[in-house]
């Protein structure tokens, strides 16, 4: 019995250390150097260039872009990635509930997007480790652009 | 009998090829008891690929070898719109010592288990909160002899579970780490293959967590623990943990090894081995 109540104690303990793992991962610290780390201007735009390449043919989400001017789009996600992993820009496009309202996106077409968003880091030689430091810094804008 | 499962399940998977949208990882693994989750324990997460407009299924076989036990478990399960999952699983455990030992040689202890899953809020990668789920797993046994024996009061059972699992996109280190803590409330003598309740008592509230952290896109590492308690005064049970790496090359297949650490089962102590999943789904 005694053993019992001792291996109880022992998984409170765990339960109290995972809950606050959990709460300190939650804590959102600004990441700053990720421009830097990326390798700068270069990097984005070929992020970028590998990105369009990939989602205006898809099949899966292609037709939302239609009537897309790509110079246009390809200078507003530049702009966008550089100034939010800290670079020296100013994004100056609509925000992201104005860019995509009225398209009805759903999660799916999100995920594909950020299935092509993460091929396209990986086409232009980023690390494992950054494509996650770029993805934590988008990934939770999914709900301000899907409709669901 | 098993060659023509895996020609079903090829010819599937060339038909089906398209399995859901979401990431690479995310559709978890299946559990010894067919949910999905990691070896020994459920999360909140919902079988295969699927997002809001798609449906996956799934199918794995597990096997695991300990000095005196060999347990298979065969399961499939199906996820609806990423909000629904059911499955069912076959679980068997061989007595490879205690069957002789006591006079049956053969002996083995099979339970069907099935299951259903709903995510109540949350979602693993893109929201702030955890993807929260609730669950319950109905078992049955089919072979009630020996549980009945040893003081099993019922050869049937309902488990039920909250489970609370997030990935961390780049914690730590860049990486992302996974997190479960799963809440059990179950009745079962050794997840359900030694029946239901005893003289001890019958249910208890356990804890399970699960933790790890994906090395690039394919590859998880990552340990569970599972809580358990003794309804039986035969043989107490242990506190269940394992380790284990995952393979995930793609949507449609992954790989985990364990070694896990069941401890003392029905009075034999101390039993660990590999444990070997494989899992399918389109
Ligand atoms: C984190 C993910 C995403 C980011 C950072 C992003 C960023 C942007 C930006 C900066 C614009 C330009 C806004 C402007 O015109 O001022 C834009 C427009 C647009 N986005 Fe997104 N987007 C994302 C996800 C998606 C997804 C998932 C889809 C569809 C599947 C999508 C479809 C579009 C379309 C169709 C436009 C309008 C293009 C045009 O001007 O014709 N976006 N997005």
């Amino acid at each position: 019995m005694t053993t019992l109540n001792y291996q109880w104690i022992k998984n409170k303990w765990m339960v109290a250390f995972l809950a606050c793992s959990l709460l300190a991962f939650q804590v959102q610290a600004e990441d700053k150097q990720l421009y830097n780390d990326l390798g700068g201007a270069d990097t984005i735009d070929a992020i970028t260039t590998e990105l369009l390449d990939r989602i205006l043919v898809n099949e899966k989400i292609a037709f939302l872009f239609e009537e897309t001017n790509r110079q246009d789009l390809h200078d507003k996600i530049v702009n966008q990635i550089c100034m939010e992993t800290g670079g020296p820009c100013e994004y100056e496009g609509l925000d992201m509930i104005e860019a995509h309202s009225g398209m009805d996106i759903k999660y799916s077409e999100f995920d594909v997007f950020v299935s092509d968003f993460i091929a396209a880091m990986e086409a232009a030689g980023v690390s494992y480790r950054l494509q996650n430091r770029v993805l934590a810094i988008f990934a939770p804008m999914r709900e301000d652009i899907t409709y669901e | 009998m098993k060659k023509g499962l895996l020609t079903i399940f090829c010819f599937l998977w060339a038909v089906c090829a398209q399995a859901g949208s979401r990431q690479l990882g995310t559709g978890a693994v299946m559990q010894i008891e067919g949910s999905s989750g990691s070896g020994i324990v459920p999360w909140a997460t919902i079988a295969g690929y699927g997002e809001s407009d798609e449906t996956d299924f799934t199918g794995a076989y597990t096997f695991l070898d300990t000095d005196d036990y060999e347990f298979e478990a065969l399961g499939v399960a199906v996820g609806w719109h990423n909000r629904i999952e059911f499955s069912v699983a076959r679980q068997s455990l061989d007595l490879v010592t205690l069957g002789p030992a006591i006079g049956l040689p053969g002996a083995t202890l099979r339970q069907d288990v099935f299951g259903a899953k709903v995510r109540i809020a949350g979602n693993l990668v893109y929201t702030k909160m955890p993807q929260i789920a609730f669950g319950v797993q109905y078992k049955k046994n089919k072979d009630f002899t020996i549980p009945g024996i040893v003081g099993a009061r019922d050869d049937s059972g309902v488990d039920y579970y909250l489970s609370a699992s997030k990935l961390f996109l780049a914690k730590p280190f860049g990486f992302n780490g996974f997190a479960t803590v799963t809440l059990r409330s179950t009745e079962a003598n050794e997840t359900g293959l030694l029946g239901f309740g005893g003289d001890l008592g019958s249910r208890h509230l356990n804890v399970e967590t699960s933790l790890g952290l994906f090395l690039n896109s394919s590859w998880a590492v990552g340990f569970d623990f599972r809580q358990k308690h003794s309804n039986l005064s035969f043989a107490s049970e242990s506190h269940w943990r394992d380790v284990f790496i995952a393979w995930i090359p793609n949507r449609h297949l992954s790989v985990v090894a364990a070694y896990a650490d069941i401890g003392d089962v029905a009075t034999l102590q101390d039993q660990q081995g590999f444990y070997l999943s494989l899992n399918g789904s389109f």
